[in-house]
């Protein structure tokens, strides 16, 4: 039985993850797998393969360790961009859809089986849809996927899983 | 031929309010650049050059951060603010930072992150690309890679690229340059007000200013306060003394219309000769009042003194000691253009415009306007009785004794406590509130600005280019990543080519046929022409020419700025420490240029009176001189170029008072004393209010004027007085 999304509650916690990417021109999709643990003001975004990177994202910045070396701060050219830092990562991964509304138009997909739904985002700021067409987000109890397709054709598809052990 | 120049006297003044009128229509018409106090010809052309255009290019910067309990609502401030900032002129960064991306992609095969080519390590970049391509949402695309497949621009506009708008700790910063000087008073009436609507608008949302925009502005609204203090005390004082000595409303209208011509004149000769004039010219102007109005008073006490002779006669009394006030105060002023500071020139030009034509007016318009008293006699009674204590006033030896022990303790005690203040950081009082919201940006950004830069010169650009390169090769990274140099981004010819060999050789060669079987990447042209966009004007303006010699601006942060720099064509420059040096040897050269004031004023005064007795009356300011240092540091406070810059004018107010009685003695010996005390207490009055003065320039210049002609006046009364004695006893 799924959960309506707006319903969902806030899940913090440990989930696992496969981020595909793939990019015009590049027949190979580049995947990493890894560990997100969120917290209320705190997203530890760990990969392990193929490479082990630690980002971490607070209110205070953005930090990346590679392969346990030291933490470095990331600065936005860089590092990450707006939506990964604040306009709407957290609020994806632990399902807080109402907070999303003050960046995107959120419109119903189609249905999947099950009861299982799909949410089309898209971006209200024209800088942000510069870069960013849509984002679809899809579940049933709660967020299972993420697709960011890209205003350039490239797409990323985030699988979330919850965490072994 | 009075007549004919009270006609010209008129038209000047017409004219000069055209002139005025015209000019306050320009934007340009005021300033506010407290820069303008620094003695510009202390310094060599390049460096000089170049302090204005890191300067310009760092006053015209402009951060704010913004941050607020929801996220979301401060993202809307800030886009807000942006919007507002945008329409008063603000370029943002984002614009810049994408010029700055696009510059970055056209150059990468040439620049590298490394400060010397030596150190360039092909694996770490490889690496550091490897780790690009799977961090979280890192900004790739598939477009990049088959032009960059090792993500140079990325990791180029980590390494080199300024800190700039976007998210920043716990908020987000708006950041950009105006387009105009921050020290425009139109654009920071435009640039605060739309800060302050938008603080109105989002009171939920907090944030914190830099920018010199802002601290301008906050000086700028403190010399209008200083101007409306001062000139309104003057004023309302002055006008008060004349109403209770001359009781008739004519005294006051001549006086307030020969304080008026003196104004527009002087603001008329500035607007001529200066294309902006600086708002502390205004300030330093205001004392014009206590000086021009003197004449005035001068003027207008032959009145009762004569019992309304006719003009031409009141005229002939006041016309030579006239003449030689205003010459001698004209030349106090005119002297302090010697010292090449653009805000005395201006003061110089304001004051001597200002002075000559209150001059003219007094001797051309002034006798029209001041009619014979209807109780000319009650008038002169009056006026006699106001004057009897003066004149009842006996000096004794003893007095002689008792002055010359307060001048010796003023002195001695002077001496005891003198100390100089030449460090220009410390000259104008900042905001403490937009110092600690300074703080809090420059926090947030992590970059520990300092106001040193490095500067590099040569005979064209490449050879500037070379040498910026030299020395931050030899500078710790940590040194360099402080830095925001332009060779960085736009190298020298061989440091192009060197940087590209390394690059094609220990990167792509040994690297490139992997990672294109790695990605699977269809097509790769890493060395496809691009066609390369002008750099972005926040890098380009740290370049510039002057004399034929070329240069590069580089800021320096903290670390940077503690670095030796060894080497022919490089230095580092510290503004403050350049211009505080600057003052104090202007300091020494003030005392020779005194004596040569001195020196002119015996020549005016010997011509004009043939007589070696007429020297006397340089003893007053003399004097005057002396104490104008010797109060303020027996006060405690210290003497700084401005107290030195103020004996210009002690000698040509100070004489005044002693030609005044000089000529009383000499000629008709008819009694001065009174209007002598009237003008010089308008003139103490009006200085000494300076000194309430928050800024320490115009305070120091206020003190020491009051002080000296305090003592002049007083001092001007021992030898002529004693001379008359002695005629009065031999009668």
């Amino acid at each position: 039985m799924c959960i309506e999304p707006n319903a969902l509650p806030v899940e913090y916690g440990a989930m696992s993850f496969t981020q595909t990417r793939h990019l015009n021109g590049v027949r190979a999709p580049l995947v990493s797998r890894g560990q997100a643990v969120i917290a209320a003001e705190r997203v530890d975004w760990r990969v392990t393969s193929p490479l082990s990177i630690l980002t971490t994202i607070t209110p205070t910045g953005i930090t990346q360790t590679v392969e346990g070396g030291r933490p470095q701060r990331v600065s936005p050219q860089g590092g990450g961009d707006s939506f990964l830092s604040s306009a709407g990562l957290f609020n994806l991964l632990v399902g807080d859809f109402t907070s999303l509304n003050t960046h995107y138009t959120i419109a119903r997909g189609a249905p999947g089986a099950g009861g299982a739904w799909t949410l089309v985002l898209t971006p209200r700021a024209a800088a942000m849809s510069r870069f960013v067409s849509a984002i679809e987000v899809g579940g049933c109890t709660r967020v299972e996927s993420v697709e960011v397709r890209q205003a350039n054709g490239d797409r990323m598809e985030i699988a979330l899983t919850p965490a072994e052990g | 031929m009075r007549g004919w120049g009270a006609v010209l006297c008129v038209l000047w003044c017409l004219a000069a309010c055209a002139i005025i009128g015209v000019r306050v229509q320009s934007a340009r018409a005021f300033d506010s650049d407290i820069q303008n106090l620094l003695p510009q010809n202390a310094l060599e052309p390049t460096i000089r050059a170049a302090i204005a255009d890191a300067s310009r290019v760092a006053s015209q910067r402009v951060a704010v951060l913004v941050w607020g309990e929801d996220p979301a609502r401060t993202d809307e401030a800030a886009a807000d603010l942006e919007r507002s900032l945008a329409e008063v002129g603000l370029t943002p960064d984002r614009t810049d930072g994408e010029a700055l991306g696009r510059w970055l992609f056209a150059n990468r095969n040439a620049l590298m992150c490394a400060a010397n080519p030596a150190d360039f390590d092909p694996d770490a970049v490889a690496r550091q690309s490897q780790v690009m391509l799977y961090a979280p949402l890192a900004p790739i695309s598939g477009e990049m890679l088959v032009r960059d497949p090792f993500l140079l621009t990325l990791q180029l506009s980590q390494c080199l690229a300024p800190p700039s708008a976007g998210y920043v700790s716990d908020g987000v910063l708006i950041s950009g340059a105006l387009g105009d000087s921050a020290f425009r008073i139109d654009v920071q009436d435009q640039v605060v007000p739309a800060y302050e609507a938008w603080k109105a608008r989002w009171p939920d949302v907090q944030a914190a200013r830099a920018g010199a925009v802002f601290f301008a502005e906050e000086g700028a609204r403190q010399a209008r306060r200083e101007i409306a203090l001062i000139g309104g005390v003057s004023g309302i004082v002055i006008l008060a003394l004349l109403f209770v000595c001359f009781r008739r409303p004519e005294a006051i209208v001549g006086t307030l219309a020969v304080t008026a011509a003196g104004g527009v004149g002087s603001l008329a000769a500035a607007f001529l000769v200066f294309p902006s004039v600086h708002v502390l010219v205004f300030v330093f102007g205001t004392a014009l009042i206590g000086v021009t109005s003197d004449y005035a008073l001068h003027y207008l006490a032959t009145g009762p003194q004569t019992g309304w002779a006719p003009a031409a006669e009141r005229v002939k009394r006041v016309s030579r000691p006239l003449a030689v006030c205003a010459l001698a105060t004209a030349l106090g002023f005119a002297s302090l253009g010697i010292f090449g500071v653009a805000i005395f020139n201006q003061v110089a030009v304001f004051a001597v415009a200002g002075i000559l034509t209150a001059w003219w007016f007094t001797m051309t318009v002034l006798p029209l306007m001041d009619l014979r008293a209807r109780k000319p006699e009650a008038m002169a009674a009056w006026w006699a009785k106001l004057e009897a204590p003066f004149l009842a006033f006996k000096w004794k030896p003893a007095w002689s004794w008792v002055g010359a022990l307060v001048l010796l303790s003023t002195i001695g005690v002077g001496v005891a406590r003198f100390s100089v203040l030449d460090d220009v950081r410390q000259f104008q009082p900042r905001s403490a509130q937009l110092a600690a919201e300074e703080q809090r940006v420059r926090e947030a950004v992590g970059f520990s600005a300092s106001p040193s830069f490095l500067l590099s010169y040569g005979a064209d650009a490449n050879e500037a280019r070379a040498r910026e390169e030299t020395i931050l090769s030899r500078w710790p990274e940590e040194a360099v990543r402080d830095t925001l140099a332009l060779s960085r981004f736009d190298p020298s010819a061989s440091r192009r080519v060197q940087n590209e060999a390394e690059v094609r050789a220990r990167l792509y060669q040994p690297y490139l046929a992997a990672r294109v079987q790695e990605l699977g990447l269809m097509q790769v042209e890493p060395f496809a022409a691009v066609e390369s966009p002008p750099l972005p004007a926040l890098i380009a303006d740290l370049e510039g020419e002057a004399n034929g010699v070329h240069y590069l601006v580089a800021p320096l942060g903290a670390v940077a700025a503690e670095q030796q720099v060894a080497g022919e064509g490089a230095r580092i420059v510290d503004p403050a420490s350049r211009y505080s040096q600057a003052f104090a040897s202007f300091r020494a050269l003030a005392a020779w240029a005194v004596a040569a004031a001195f020196a002119v004023c015996m020549l005016i005064v010997l011509a004009l009176y043939r007589t070696w007795r007429a020297l006397v009356v340089l003893v007053a300011p003399a004097v005057g001189v002396a104490m104008a240092v010797a109060v303020p540091a027996a006060f405690g406070m210290p003497i700084s170029f401005f107290s030195i810059a103020a004996l210009f004018v002690v000698i040509g107010t100070g004489i005044d008072h002693s030609v005044f009685l000089f000529e009383s003695a000499e000629t008709d010996g008819e009694a001065k004393e009174l209007v002598v005390f009237l003008a010089a207490l308008t003139t103490i009055l009006s200085m000494g209010l300076m000194g309430f003065s928050g800024t320490y320039p115009v305070a120091s210049f206020g003190v020491a004027v009051a002080a000296g002609v305090t003592a002049a006046y007083l001092i001007s009364f021992v030898p002529v007085r004693g001379r008359r004695g002695r005629a009065d006893e031999q009668n």
